[in-house]
């Protein structure tokens, strides 16, 4: 069924349908109304699912081991500050080999303080062992945040399901839900391999010393380069069901045929579209998607927009899409909610920089 | 409600559960006070019981792995955050309907509680969810080395606290935590001793029958930061009661009982037998006298105030 929803809200309404048993809480803008949306599915009896509001993210994410190992799906949110206090423990939950789920309206990070969207904070946990799949629009919100879950339970990895702070978690525009039943026809129920059970007894996060954590480490590994084609079994499965895809679910490829690149993630693909060049979309940046961008940007000429920076080096999708792709050009935007207008996708495109700051503000 | 699996008889230590949870060959020091304070744990926890554990030296020594001293479906995530992980056990097993056939019992140590986990603890306890926390309280940061914690007795030595030319170890009181966590209302809150198993066993027992959370606070000696002979950990752990350096007590739906009446004796018994306080002057030791019969008196003055209150009402 169409509806015109905010794309935070048609998060909260897909995890709604995917009935995760618990539910941590924290607030940060601009994920709130994600939490608040599901708080009112929980609160009318929509959704029979645990609330746990705690005191910080840390906390919050912290509570996500102990809901999953005890064999109940989960999922929360956050964005920024606060995916940044809980980074100590996204390592921790990848490493136990947890499907969790949560949602991120990427944002900001301070200082200065800056409530806006850039992809800071994602960039910031991408070397946690996490799968993170980038969104462009509101339905792709609703469709990647199911498959997400389904791709965590077979992946046996957990699953940031990305959107850009305001400019799309704030958006209102038509998506078509899906029912309960065509949902439960896709997403099988929650199973989890080994789990906390006083039958049989296990040891859960041991100690690794020098002789064992290189080969935990290792299989986490071999479990993200599984989990690239397994991203792709499940945006082609849902594909089948409900007649809508993501490209091969690592990259979508728009206008493949123009001569000139722009490779972006998140909203941006969608302006970008408009500029007549091709566009990848990098959906998936971790597991990153080297092959497929390396075919589609063979003999173009390329520039990778970046709403992130790693300082002292570079842009981070720049950086991944340089191993590739040598002559492709990088170009900064939109950090902290800087605007990221057709015309300045049009400016990059002729620019012959290989690394520029858009300071387009006022301009 | 509490797991009825084994029903719990109040007895004498001959009753204690032969069956044991905590198994031998892990890393623990000889005369390790904690260790043994997790066999009494585990041993009252029971079959039916999950545990969590916070990063220490107990998560440490027990599970080197492919190794586990553990006999019971346990789990580490870090060091601040066992709380949080025994609410998402509460929440997922309530969810699943299957909550009253287990017992969650978190176990952590005292930098653990008194500091880094304390937010966290707080917000669970405010939350009401239903598990009984328990810090093995060695009053330092032992793991790491022996680094003063808000659980570290003023003027003890410890690594960051050092005996030097102008300051001699810590230069302030403990964190009164267990009286901080009385204030949160929670319905069981009881300290106990490595030396008193039995009032350990019982207390863990009791904790189970409270429909939400409940925190005990054990005094277990640490060989290496208390600097003492391995062989003295209980009597130590004893000292610490008899001297009324540690009051065992509990504190039932906001009712005190004062479990053990120290003995009165000079604390300077229990001072004199650790290298940790061994830099201490006699003026020094008078004022831990001095404070400690004071903070003791108080403590049980306005407990016993409150119990009278309520007995009004």
């Amino acid at each position: 069924m169409k509806r015109i929803a905010e794309a935070s809200a048609v998060m909260a309404e897909a995890v709604k349908l995917c009935e995760p048993q618990v539910i941590p809480l924290y607030p940060i803008t601009p994920q709130t109304h994600i939490m608040e949306e599901l708080a009112n599915h929980v609160n009318n009896g929509e959704l029979k699912a645990k609330i746990i509001r705690t005191e910080s993210e840390h906390s919050m994410m912290s509570t996500l081991i102990g809901s999953l190992l005890a064999g109940s799906r989960s999922f929360t949110a956050t964005s920024s500050q606060g995916l940044a206090l809980a980074h100590e423990v996204l390592p921790i939950i990848s490493g136990l080999r947890l499907p969790a789920v949560i949602g991120v309206a990427a944002r900001a990070l301070a200082a200065p303080l800056n409530i806006w969207g850039d992809h800071s904070d994602v960039m910031d946990a991408r070397d946690t062992g996490w799968i993170q799949l980038h969104c462009r629009n509101t339905q792709a919100v609703f469709d990647t945040t199911i498959q997400a879950f389904a791709i965590a339970e077979k992946a046996r990895l957990p699953v940031m399901v990305i959107m850009d702070g305001y400019t799309l978690s704030h958006m209102f525009e038509p998506a078509d839900i899906l029912s309960k039943t065509e949902v439960s026809g896709y997403l099988p129920k929650f199973k989890i391999r080994y789990q906390l059970d006083t039958n049989k007894p296990m040891t859960f996060g041991p100690v690794g010393f020098t002789d064992t954590y290189m080969e935990f480490k290792h299989q986490l590994k071999d479990a993200h380069e599984e989990a690239a084609k397994i991203i792709s079994e499940e945006n082609k499965r849902y594909g089948k069901m409900f007649r809508r895809e993501y490209g091969d679910g690592m990259v979508e490829i728009f206008n493949p045929s123009a001569k000139q690149v722009i490779i972006c993630q998140g909203t941006t693909a969608e302006t970008a579209k408009l500029t007549g060049a091709c566009v990848i979309h990098v959906r998936c940046f971790r597991p990153f998607p080297f092959s497929q961008i390396e075919k589609a940007c063979r003999g173009k000429d390329v520039v990778v927009v970046d709403r992130a920076y790693s300082y002292g080096a570079g842009a981070p999708l720049h950086m991944e899409v340089k191993a590739v792709v040598p002559q492709a050009r990088s170009a900064v935007m939109g950090l902290g909610g800087r605007d990221i207008r057709l015309e300045d996708l049009q400016m990059i495109l002729k620019s012959k920089e290989k690394e520029l700051w858009v300071d387009n503000y006022g301009k | 409600m509490a797991s009825k699996s084994d029903d719990w008889k109040p007895g004498n230590i001959r009753g204690l559960p032969l069956e044991e949870f905590f198994h031998s060959g892990h890393g623990a020091c000889a005369g390790c006070g904690p260790a043994i304070t997790m066999r009494m744990i585990t041993k009252a926890a029971g079959k039916d019981s999950i545990i969590v554990n916070a990063t220490g030296c107990m998560e440490v020594v027990s599970t080197k792995y492919p190794t586990t001293s553990w006999g019971l479906p346990w789990v580490h995530g870090a060091f601040e955050n066992a709380a949080p992980i025994a609410s998402g056990i509460h929440a997922a097993l309530a969810a699943q309907g299957t909550r009253a056939k287990h017992n969650i019992v978190v176990i952590a140590g005292d930098g653990a509680t008194y500091d880094i986990g304390f937010g966290a603890i707080s917000a669970a306890f405010e939350r009401g969810d239903k598990f009984t926390y328990i810090c093995y309280n060695n009053e330092a940061y032992a793991n790491t080395g022996s680094q003063q914690s808000g659980a570290t007795p003023k003027h003890a030595w410890t690594t960051t606290t050092p005996i030097g030319k102008i300051i001699h170890g810590k230069e302030v009181e403990k964190k009164p935590l267990t009286e901080i966590i009385a204030a949160h209302k929670i319905p069981y809150i009881a300290t106990a001793s490595t030396a008193y198993p039995l009032d350990l066993f019982n207390k863990i027992k009791k904790s189970f029958t409270f429909d939400g959370p409940s925190f005990i606070n054990v005094l277990t000696p640490c060989v290496l930061t208390w600097k003492y002979d391995s062989s003295l950990s209980v009597e130590l752990a004893r000292l610490a009661v008899d001297t009324g350096m540690w009051l065992v007590y509990e504190i039932e739906n906001g009712k005190f009982t004062l479990n053990i009446q120290p003995k009165g004796l000079p604390v300077k018994n229990y001072l004199a037998k650790q290298g940790r306080f061994k830099h201490l002057t006699d003026a020094d030791i008078a004022e831990i006298q001095m404070h400690l019969d004071k903070q003791n008196k108080e403590l049980v003055a306005e407990r016993e105030c409150v119990n009278k209150a309520e007995e009004k009402i």
